[in-house]
């Protein structure tokens, strides 16, 4: 880290806008002193002040700044009598490695007086790109690049470092500054994020409720899975069932087609035809009935009217011969009339005459006596008869044995057809064929059924089975993070007492290391080669003990003013190889009350190899026109300003050059 | 032909036999079947029984609706059968014989268990004929 320009502006002493250039280079060539040279009030410590405001902002320990808050201190820092439109201002460019590339950063901090909410404003540039991401995480930042509790160590005045080594033990925030220097406060802070982490982890065990056991829900996941096992081999039974309740369905309804369908047709047709024999036959009744309403009765009585028509014929035969008699008569007497008028020969006509009366018997016997004749039947009734019994009764009774064979012929017919029917499949099996039909579909319709409630509770063990695993994994993430906690606690004692190990041991080397810098630097220093062999530093308090070649010890009050401040500048020189940060020295009033001889050591010795950049803060009798000089031969001064105080306006300004 | 008796009234047994004949033969006409039933008691030899016949139905018909076209050759059957059986055929004695065959042979038909239908009636005279046929053959 280097400082490269410092710009202040209404800030203290110094008016307006002055730019001071701090880069440790004159014409390319490196030299690490910046010599400031100002008479006392003229403003160095300021100059260190603004330096240290502009890194650590409200943090810093600022020598005017006292128990003001910083508000207050903002304001007093305020040049008086400056222009108040004019804020002060204060701008520090330093440049650093950031992934290994040079970063030049501007930090400008500025305010007015009585700043409105008690701070500045900072800001914060790369070249002319303000870099708002570090501006709001500042104090953090330059935490890792100089760090506040060691800048102390690297920003002081010597006189205050003087006291350093007046006291048995360094105060506090000395003490932080070389342990965080020496990287000691590393393994401390380690131990106390550790014991916060286990505090953490505590916490979070206790309030961890306690967890069903393992087993348990191992044990509910196997049940669960078995179950499953069964329900899906029951599931598989129950689909078969189901299947082939489907199949005996078809079955049934195949059947139910073919034979109840031919049942049906073969039964329709016998019925039809049983239904049309049947109407001929009653057909053939209607016509018998209207056979018997005609002459057929008198075929029953056929012998008697033969005999009626025997009688009929002889009645009016006899009628016949009776009329005929009659004119037989008259004509026969009117004969003998006749003959008698012809005067005949009395045989002659008795011969005739018993020849009549011999016809006349003949005649009478053909017609009978009254008493044979009981008919009296005319003669229309007689030919009706003669009709009847001739022509009309055969015919008739042909009619009728036709009639009858073909009734019979019919009612055989009949018979075959009902026998036909009866053997035909009856509506019984039809109904059976039905019954069966409809057994299968319920049988279906449960089947389905039983297999959808088994499709449910497989689903239902699986989504349990899926809850136990989650659960199982849930317990074992958890039982895991427990064990890790655990296995924290456990392990941050044992990590706690190595890094106790660690911290001491590191401790010891560091201090090994520094005793051996610091003794080397003192002992460099002082023109008293034998006062000091060996500066053991305590590891606790980080006090110093000296100690004289013969191993006594050299105790602290027999040394001198100077030779304390170069024991305390030895041991911060010691402190800076140690830690190996590259870091800018300033060092105000750095030769307060030395004799010449360590004057000179410092100057030659100590000032052109404390770092790459060292800034001096000097009165004119500090460094002198001889100490200048010398510096300006070891070709060590970079530059160098005069701070110049003028006290008509009680302004101080900055010039190049020194005060000769 | 002056017919032996104008109206015919049968007495309440024939008519319930005649009904019975009237469901089996389904000849729904009284005279049809008091027709049959007079022939029936005609072709029997034997003479019917002298029995007293009451007319107390109320199925009554004229001689005409009964005899219909063959009223006067049923007219001369009964004649020649009264001759025959030596009755005489004064038109008493032949009305006594008519309404005593005509109830016989209602008895007839109706106590014939063969007829239950038109056909055996029918069967009734052609049997006769065949028979008649037969002892003709024979002779």
């Amino acid at each position: 880290m280097i400082f490269i320009e410092l710009v202040l502006q209404n800030f203290g002493p110094y008016m307006g806008r002055q730019v001071i250039d701090l880069r440790p280079q004159i014409h390319g060539e490196t030299r690490p002193i910046i010599l400031f040279g100002g008479m006392n009030g003229g403003g160095k410590t300021t100059l260190m002040d603004a330096i240290r405001l502009a890194l650590y902002g409200p943090r810093a320990q600022c020598s005017t700044r006292g128990n003001l808050n910083y508000s207050d201190f903002l304001t007093q820092c305020v040049t008086r009598d400056s222009d108040p439109v004019e804020k002060t201002r204060i701008e520090l460019v330093f440049e650093h490695f950031e992934n290994d590339a040079a970063v030049e950063l501007r930090i400008v901090r500025y305010w007015e007086a009585n700043p409105k909410d008690g701070k500045d404003t900072l800001g914060i540039l790369e070249g002319d790109w303000p870099r708002t991401d570090l501006t709001n995480i500042w104090d953090e930042y330059i935490e890792n690049l100089l760090p506040l509790g060691i800048s102390n160590l690297f920003l002081f005045d010597g006189e205050q470092v003087k006291e350093l080594a007046e006291q048995e033990t360094p105060p506090p925030v000395v003490v932080d500054a070389i342990q965080s220097l020496l990287g000691l406060e590393l393994a401390e802070r380690l131990s106390i994020d550790l014991d916060i982490l286990v505090r953490r982890k505590q916490k979070k065990l206790a309030s961890a409720k306690q967890l069903a056991s393992l087993e348990e829900i191992e044990q509910k996941l196997s049940t669960s899975n078995d179950e499953l096992d069964k329900a899906k081999q029951e599931l598989g039974g129950l689909q078969n069932k189901l299947e082939q309740a489907h199949e005996r369905q078809r079955d049934a309804w195949d059947k139910f087609i073919s034979e109840g369908g031919k049942i049906a047709a073969e039964r329709t047709q016998l019925e039809k035809e049983k239904r049309s024999l049947e109407g001929s036959l009653e057909q053939m009744r209607e016509s018998l009935g209207e056979l018997a309403g005609g002459s057929l009765p008198l075929v029953l009585i056929q012998p008697l009217l033969n005999d009626v028509q025997v009688q009929g014929e002889r009645e009016a035969k006899s009628l016949q011969a009776k009329i005929a008699r009659d004119v037989v008569k008259e004509r026969s007497s009117r004969l003998v009339e006749y003959l008698d008028k012809l005067k005949l020969k009395p045989q002659q006509l008795d011969k005739v005459k018993f020849f009549l009366e011999q016809e006349d018997e003949a005649l009478d016997r053909e017609i009978g006596s009254e008493e044979d004749f009981w008919l009296s039947a005319d003669e229309e009734t007689l030919s009706l008869l003669a009709n009847v019994l001739r022509h009309e009764l055969p015919s008739q009774v042909k009619l009728a044995e036709e009639k009858l064979q073909s009734l019979e012929a019919l009612e055989m017919e009949i018979t075959f057809n009902e026998r036909q029917l009866a053997s035909a499949p009856s509506p019984e099996i039809y109904e059976q064929l039905d019954a069966a039909l409809k057994a299968a579909q319920a049988a279906v319709v449960k089947a389905q059924a039983d297999y959808n409630n088994g499709q449910q509770r497989c689903d239902k063990l699986g989504k349990d089975i899926e809850g136990f695993k989650k659960e199982l994994a849930v317990y074992s993430e958890r039982s895991i993070e427990r064990q890790n906690d655990e296995h924290i606690i456990e392990s941050s004692k044992k990590v706690q007492e190595t890094l106790k190990l660690f911290k001491e041991r590191l401790t010891l080397r560091k201090l090994n290391k520094l005793e051996v810098e610091v003794t080397d630097c003192f002992r460099y220093l002082l023109h008293k080669v034998d006062l000091v062999h060996r500066i053991a530093i305590d590891k606790q308090s980080f006090g110093l003990s000296l100690y004289n070649p013969e191993g006594q010890p050299v105790p602290k009050h027999r040394l001198s003013a100077g030779e304390k401040q170069l024991l305390a500048i030895a041991f911060l020189w010691g402190l800076a190889r140690v830690s190996g940060r590259h870091l800018p020295v300033a060092i105000d009033t750095p030769l307060g009350r030395l004799d010449s001889s360590h004057r000179n050591n410092l100057i030659e010795r100590y000032f052109p190899s404390a770092s790459h950049q060292v800034i001096l803060l000097s009165t004119d009798t500090e460094i002198s026109k001889t100490e200048y000089e010398h510096l300006v031969e070891q070709e060590a001064i970079a530059n160098s300003y005069l701070l110049k105080y003028q006290p008509a306006t009680r302004k101080t300004v900055v010039e190049k050059g020194y005060f000769w | 032909m002056e017919p032996p008796l104008d109206r015919i009234k049968l007495s309440q047994t024939a008519k319930e036999q005649l009904s019975k004949l009237k469901r089996y033969t389904k000849i729904d006409q009284w005279n049809i079947l008091c027709r049959w039933a007079f022939c029936k008691s005609l072709s029997e030899n034997s003479t019917p029984s002298p029995v007293p016949i009451p007319a107390d139905s109320n199925v009554e018909m004229s001689w005409r609706v009964f005899g219909g076209e063959m009223s006067d050759i049923l007219i001369l059957a009964l004649k020649q059968r009264c001759h025959q059986d030596g009755l005489g055929t004064d038109k008493e004695t032949l009305a006594t014989q008519f309404r005593l065959h005509l109830h016989r042979g209602i008895g007839y038909l109706a106590g014939d268990p063969n007829i239950k239908k038109i056909e055996h009636l029918i069967d009734v005279a052609v049997a006769s004929q065949t028979t008649e046929k037969e002892s003709k053959g024979k002779r």
